[in-house]
């Protein structure tokens, strides 16, 4: 069984028992988890741009 | 018509020179195209094939005098979001002197039905024969599904062990490992390395081999094994090597299981804050690698249907890690030699090289630091001098020619003489070089008065990759004179903050 938790101005589901969270909460887990996967591929574009800034300063300034 | 012997020498040396510049760039290179492949595992991941699944799960837990840590571990694994009724916690007590057994049977007596204490007279023998002693009794009973090897002082976070445990429902999983994170309360300037070292091998550099298909190595203190794959690689750990884990993650993989990093599995441990220490540690390792590396020589470079673990690119990583101190001298010996033969050369593959490390450095950590955000604001100074103080000089050098040669002096009013500029040509070709004499001066001084400040200050001089490096040298002469391989253990005394 889950409930929603009222703390959090999203509606986040909570297990009423976190040692025996059911099916449902565990592939919402799973979910969640391979949802925010994706993320990673941002960060590693946001980690190109910090390279690319560094050789864009190269080749206006010291070439 | 005459041979020119002295051009054909000149142009043999010449090429000779850059492969050993060339071998430099190698793990540069490697390192570069693992941590390309991060980002796809946004999409080429276990979760689809991962479901629901919380199997009855032998805890195996090696003690030896961990009479410090040993109770508050075990509570904390019977605090685990995780069925109660599945999990069986054994600690298999390695002849301990300490209190070990008397705060483990006061567990078992608070815990009955989960925690039971196994001994072991005769101790000292090694991780892989105590976890043996545990293991060998799990098996003679049909209740274990899967077995979780760790060790005593780590901590595992409430949902580690069930988001663990979900990949096991692919019957292709043999075995998954999770996230050591560097977790001690009172961290200092080592354990902040460590920290984001950790991130970079584990949170980042797993992900790709997850990509990739060939996992390195389980962490220690987190394998998860199913029991088929435990019982079809022997049913037991291997003892005749120093690098247990790699060999277990090894053989998983040979029988044709798959093993997984879950990146959201979190445990924590404490790691060492003295560099004797981490000496101690990582020299276990490093020669254990040297021993793997002789064990498996019919797997590297060579393709199969059944596993990963001998393609091209698995082969690369790992020897680029292993005889990365041989390229880093290499590189030097190819530089200066091209330096004295053709300098313009050396000025052009020099600037090459660097201009890639200092593009990988950049990409890698600051990857790094966003996929562990908490580590990377803590560890910002690592982060920033991670490849030691010296080398950014180097980068920058090579990056921005001139501006530390011209640019800078001039807005003193200051110019480099000729003999200065040589002089300083010659220091940064041979730093990477110079960098690990500086590392064992880090851990020589270390333990003494003036290595309380020498040591770190050296450390942040030149690097914390080059301290890894000299212990990996270490290693290959311990290895080279058959020196005795014992278990040193890690002093752990309860820092992990959970």
């Amino acid at each position: 069984m889950t409930v929603k938790a009222k703390h959090s101005m999203r509606s986040v589901i909570v297990p009423a028992d976190p040692r025996n969270p059911g099916d449902d909460y565990l592939r919402a887990e799973l979910e969640r988890d391979r949802r925010t996967e994706r993320w990673v591929a941002i960060k590693a574009v946001i980690a190109i741009a910090a390279v690319a800034v560094l050789v864009i300063i190269r080749q206006v300034f010291f070439e | 018509m005459t041979l020119d012997w002295a051009g054909i020498g000149s142009t043999a040396l010449l090429v000779i020179l850059l492969l050993f510049v060339a071998c430099g760039a190698v793990p540069i290179l490697a390192t570069l195209y693992q941590f390309l492949a991060i980002p796809f595992h946004s999409v080429k991941n276990h979760y689809r094939k991962a479901a629901p699944y919380l199997p009855r799960v032998a805890v195996v837990v090696p003690a030896w005098n961990e009479g410090a840590v040993i109770g508050a571990s075990i509570d904390r694994l019977m605090s685990l979001n995780y069925p109660v009724e599945a999990l069986r916690i054994y600690v298999v007590d390695d002849a301990s002197t300490d209190d070990t057994p008397d705060v483990v049977i006061a567990k078992s007596l608070q815990y009955p039905g989960n925690v039971f204490h196994l001994r072991r007279e005769k101790g000292g023998e090694g991780k892989a024969h105590t976890l043996n002693h545990g293991i060998t009794r799990i098996l003679e009973e049909d209740w274990m599904q899967a077995l979780l090897i760790m060790d005593a002082d780590v901590i595992y976070l409430p949902d580690s062990l069930r988001k663990m445990t979900r990949h096991l429902a692919d019957p292709q999983v043999g075995a998954v490992t999770a996230y050591i994170k560097e977790g001690s309360g009172d961290k200092n300037y080592l354990t902040r390395f460590i920290g984001l070292e950790y991130v970079l091998a584990q949170v980042a550099a797993r992900r790709a081999q997850n990509v990739l298909g060939a996992l390195a190595c389980l962490a220690g203190g987190a394998q998860l094994h199913s029991r088929e794959n435990l019982v079809a690689i022997g049913g037991r750990i291997d003892t005749t090597s120093l690098a247990e884990d790699t060999i277990t993650t090894f053989s998983t993989q040979l029988s044709g299981r798959k093993v997984v990093f879950e990146p959201y599995a979190v445990v924590l441990a404490e790691e060492p804050q003295h560099i004797r220490d981490l000496w101690k540690q990582r020299l276990r390792w490093s020669r254990g690698n040297v021993q793997v590396t002789a064990r498996y020589k019919n797997v590297w470079f060579r393709p199969s249907k059944v596993h990963k673990l001998g393609t091209l690119s698995f082969g690369i990583f790992w020897f680029s890690i292993l005889w990365l101190p041989i390229a880093m001298v290499a590189s030097s010996v190819g530089l200066i030699g091209l330096f004295l033969l053709h300098s313009e050369l050396a000025t052009i593959v020099f600037r090459a090289t660097w201009i890639a490390a200092a593009c990988t450095y950049v990409y890698t950590i600051g990857l790094a630091v966003q996929l562990d955000g908490q580590t990377g604001r803590g560890s910002w100074r690592e982060a920033v001098l991670f490849p030691g103080f010296v080398s950014i000089v180097v980068m920058i050098t090579a990056f921005f020619p001139g501006l530390l040669e011209v640019t800078i002096p001039g807005l003193f009013g200051l110019r480099m003489t000729e003999q200065g500029e040589t002089a300083w040509t010659l220091f940064v070709y041979v730093w990477i070089s110079l960098a690990m004499v500086g590392a064992w001066v880090a851990k020589v001084v270390d333990g003494t008065r003036i290595g309380r400040f020498l040591s770190p200050a050296l450390i942040y001089l030149v690097g914390y990759g080059p301290l890894l490096c000299a212990v990996t040298v270490d290693a290959y002469v311990k290895e080279l004179t058959k020196a005795e391989a014992k278990w040193d253990k890690t002093e752990k005394i309860g820092r992990v903050l959970g």
